[in-house]
């Protein structure tokens, strides 16, 4: 049983581990902390100076991005696009699709792929927001995410209905597979990325998408 | 170092709220009412309710760190020191570490100590305010281990802006004071040294080392 005296005496502190301690410069304080809404997320998105808010317990965090993480992210959609079309699968979503989670929260995954079972009718949705549910979801890491964000992150997707998800880390050049929220494979250069059941026969070397790049360092 | 007026317009992250506060430890800045809106009447509200002190920084509750049974000794000693000068010489009043006092609009601090003087008390009898709206001539600061450098510094700046003439720091671990006659100027104090209530207390000189020793017992002569 919470009491009025506890949620009260809840800090800054408690909604830095809520938000799975992100640098505080990418939470914003207007509008103020848990009165944030889909409107003011939206807002930013279609604002003359573009930025990507995630909607999280009623605070507008920033999404982490950058260069790398985006040409890491579109080598993605190429390979998985071509698979995709081929056989006629579905959608992907870069970085700027909205999701909304069950919790109300909203969220970008950097790449998604959204099964046609997913749409009713093959049709997209005219909504800025989707509640649509993304088969397989994607997150390549910038310096600035933390492990309890993304934990937290896929936690949600999993909620929702995603059936696989994939966390790239280009610092190290692995990954990590998780089938499940719960539980995740690792995997290096050497290993392969495999669609599973949600994009069958799908199979990605992570040395093909690492080779091209120089070995991103993460500065200390 | 000069902390440059907040504005609520200029606080645009966390970080941003964070460094304005003088980063103070997140658990000690609380969520509600969100922060940037909270008011006297929120703080007054939040004050019955905790038992923890809690000042209002640029309209976010902020808790002031609780004070050590050795620091509260330290403090009763010193205020209580102060209380008699300023009794027996007529110069004013001493709250100790549970004054409010509105230094600016949204911006009410707790000094450990604050002396207020008969000249800035209206009608010569200190009204009766849950936040005190009289600004001390001299405060206190009894340092706590969580107390940073930037954090003494804004309160040093919301003291002097609002009227405050001196402000001696107390270091209660290094056994040193620093004597502020301005948010820039100080005077390191150590153990044999004096604090002088200057024109503030015209005549009270106290050996700092009083402060520290009087947790142990002296024999009556």
């Amino acid at each position: 049983m919470v009491t009025t005296v506890e949620i009260e005496s809840n800090t800054l502190a408690d909604l830095h581990e809520r938000l799975g301690y992100v640098p505080l410069n990418r939470i914003r304080m207007h509008p103020l902390i848990g009165e944030a809404t889909e409107a003011d997320l939206l807002g930013h998105l279609a604002g003359s100076n573009k930025k990507l808010y995630e909607l999280i317990d009623g605070t507008l965090v920033e999404k982490a991005i950058g260069t790398r993480e985006s040409i890491l992210a579109a080598s993605l959609i190429i390979r998985i696009g071509q698979f995709v079309e081929e056989h006629d699968l579905g959608m992907l979503s870069g970085a700027d699709g909205p999701f909304r989670m069950l919790n109300g929260n909203v969220r970008y995954p950097d790449v998604s792929f959204i099964p046609w079972s997913a749409f009713s009718d093959r049709e997209i949705p005219e909504e800025a927001i989707w509640s649509i549910v993304p088969a397989l979801a994607i997150e390549v890491l910038s310096e600035s995410n933390t492990e309890k964000e993304i934990d937290r992150k896929i936690g949600e997707l999993f909620d929702l209905g995603c059936e696989l998800c994939w966390v790239i880390d280009p610092f190290t050049q692995t990954a990590k597979v998780y089938p499940g929220d719960m539980e995740y494979e690792s995997i290096d250069m050497n290993g392969t990325l495999d669609g599973s059941t949600v994009l069958p026969g799908f199979r990605l070397s992570l040395a093909t998408i690492f080779t091209k790049f120089r070995k991103f360092k993460k500065p200390s | 170092m000069v902390v440059k007026a907040p504005s609520l317009l200029d606080i645009k992250s966390i970080a941003d709220l964070h460094e304005q506060l003088g980063y103070v430890p997140l658990d000690r800045i609380r969520l509600f009412p969100s922060p940037g809106t909270a008011t006297m009447d929120d703080l007054i509200r939040t004050q019955n309710d905790s038992l923890r002190r809690c000042e209002l920084v640029d309209g976010s509750i902020v808790e002031k760190e609780p004070m050590g049974a050795k620091e509260a000794l330290f403090a009763m000693y010193l205020g209580g020191l102060i209380s008699r000068f300023a009794e027996e010489h007529d110069l004013g009043v001493v709250l100790g570490p549970d004054g409010l006092t509105k230094m600016d609009e949204d911006l009410v601090r707790i000094p450990d100590l604050s002396f207020v003087p008969w000249s800035r008390i209206p009608n010569e009898e200190f009204p009766d305010d849950a936040i005190s709206k009289i600004i001390p001539t001299l405060t206190v600061e009894i340092v706590s281990r969580s107390n940073s450098e930037q954090e003494i510094a804004r309160r040093l700046n919301d003291f002097f802006k609002a009227g405050v003439k001196l402000v001696w720091v107390i270091d209660p671990r290094k056994h040193l004071a620093r004597v502020y006659t301005s948010e820039t100027r100080y005077k390191v104090i150590d153990e044999t040294g004096t604090l002088d209530g200057g024109r503030v207390l015209p005549g009270f000189k106290l050996p700092l080392i009083k402060i520290f020793s009087s947790t142990r017992r002296r024999p009556m002569n």
